[in-house]
């Protein structure tokens, strides 16, 4: 993998931060489900 | 009209050179243009000049594959250790009724430590769930497999692996990470993307998935597999290496917790988002806060 390197603003961190909780929360949301159906 | 109008500017008595642009290694945007199009946008977007000390430097560190692969492995495995303590604690001649040994630590009558204590069940609801605890654990196996085969699959055609496979320099510089990470030496670590000890752990750990998956198997059907059962010394040894390697995932749980915890929240970051921010980078903003202090 490359170790290039990017210039960004701490405001673009930020928000790709909160998108991938955004992810992770859906994700996490859709494994409980999974787990309710599989114990229904 | 344009194609023609450029077909006619051609000059063959120019050498044709490549452009400073052209023979620029490609960024990383370019590299993984689907990983890093939000961050490309950002970067498209002009930035005004006097702004432009407000940026920090950013490295893609892990690929969008890897980061899936670990956080859906994680609770699988969680999964898995619970399942296999439920079918366990039916298994174990100190709580249930079975015949097979209670794996303890100790010298001779004398036990130190019993795998587990009544205390341990008792609090964490273990009890008396056999089936359940073998339902689980016979469904959600094949998907920890298929999960590992994925990331053992991913790093050997992404290249992944040379980053992660210990050299032979790995046994020495492990030390000198444990020594660092102990505040007794001082040096620093040479620049890696994994250091040494985490070569060896995050390779041990694929190694043990896979001697779990074996010696599960040896234990799942000892008939059919007798060979595979064989091989591990028997239905009882392969058992034992089951509960072991177990044992050893909880340890390296609470070593990698240790050290996420310890590496700080920019590096841990970059197993959900991809990026980190550069140390460097770090450094300047923190020098350019105290100049400004200062000044």
């Amino acid at each position: 993998m490359s170790k290039a390197l990017l210039q960004v603003k701490p405001e673009e961190v930020r928000r790709q931060t909160r998108r991938s909780f955004l992810i992770a929360g859906v994700a996490a949301a859709a494994g409980a489900g999974l787990w309710e159906w599989l114990n229904h | 009209m344009d194609d023609t109008r450029q077909h006619d500017d051609y000059d063959p008595s120019v050498p044709e050179t490549a452009s400073p642009e052209a023979l620029r290694p490609p960024i990383e945007s370019e590299r993984y243009p689907l990983e890093t199009k939000s961050v490309k946008q950002s970067l498209d977007a002009t930035i005004p000049a006097g702004q432009k000390g407000e940026m920090v430097t950013i490295e893609y560190k892990h690929s969008i594959a890897t980061r899936w692969m670990h956080w859906i492995n994680f609770p699988l495995l969680f999964l898995m250790i619970y399942s296999g303590i439920l079918i366990y604690w039916a298994d174990s001649q100190h709580e249930g009724f079975h015949a097979h040994q209670v794996y303890r630590i100790g010298i001779g009558n004398w036990t130190i430590f019993r795998f587990f204590p009544r205390w341990f069940y008792n609090t964490f609801h273990l009890k008396f769930q056999l089936a359940q605890g073998l339902a689980y654990h016979f469904f959600f196996m094949w998907f920890f497999a298929l999960n590992g085969f994925a990331y053992v699959g991913y790093t050997l055609v992404s290249g992944e692996w040379r980053n992660l496979v210990p050299t032979k320099d790995s046994l020495k510089g492990a030390v000198d990470v444990v020594f660092h990470d102990l505040g007794l030496s001082k040096g620093p670590l040479p620049e890696q993307k994994f250091n040494h000890a985490q070569r060896i752990a995050y390779t041990g750990v694929v190694l043990m998935g896979a001697a779990s998956l074996l010696t599960g198997l040896a234990i799942y059907k000892p008939s059919q597999l007798h060979v595979l059962t064989s091989l591990f010394g028997g239905y009882e040894m392969a058992r034992w290496f089951h509960f072991c390697l177990t044992l050893l995932y909880v340890v390296f749980f609470v070593v990698h917790i240790a050290q996420v915890i310890r590496a700080g929240w920019n590096n841990s970051r970059a197993m959900i988002t991809g990026y980190q921010v550069s140390i460097n980078s770090k450094q300047k903003e923190t020098s350019d806060e105290q100049s400004s202090l200062a000044s």
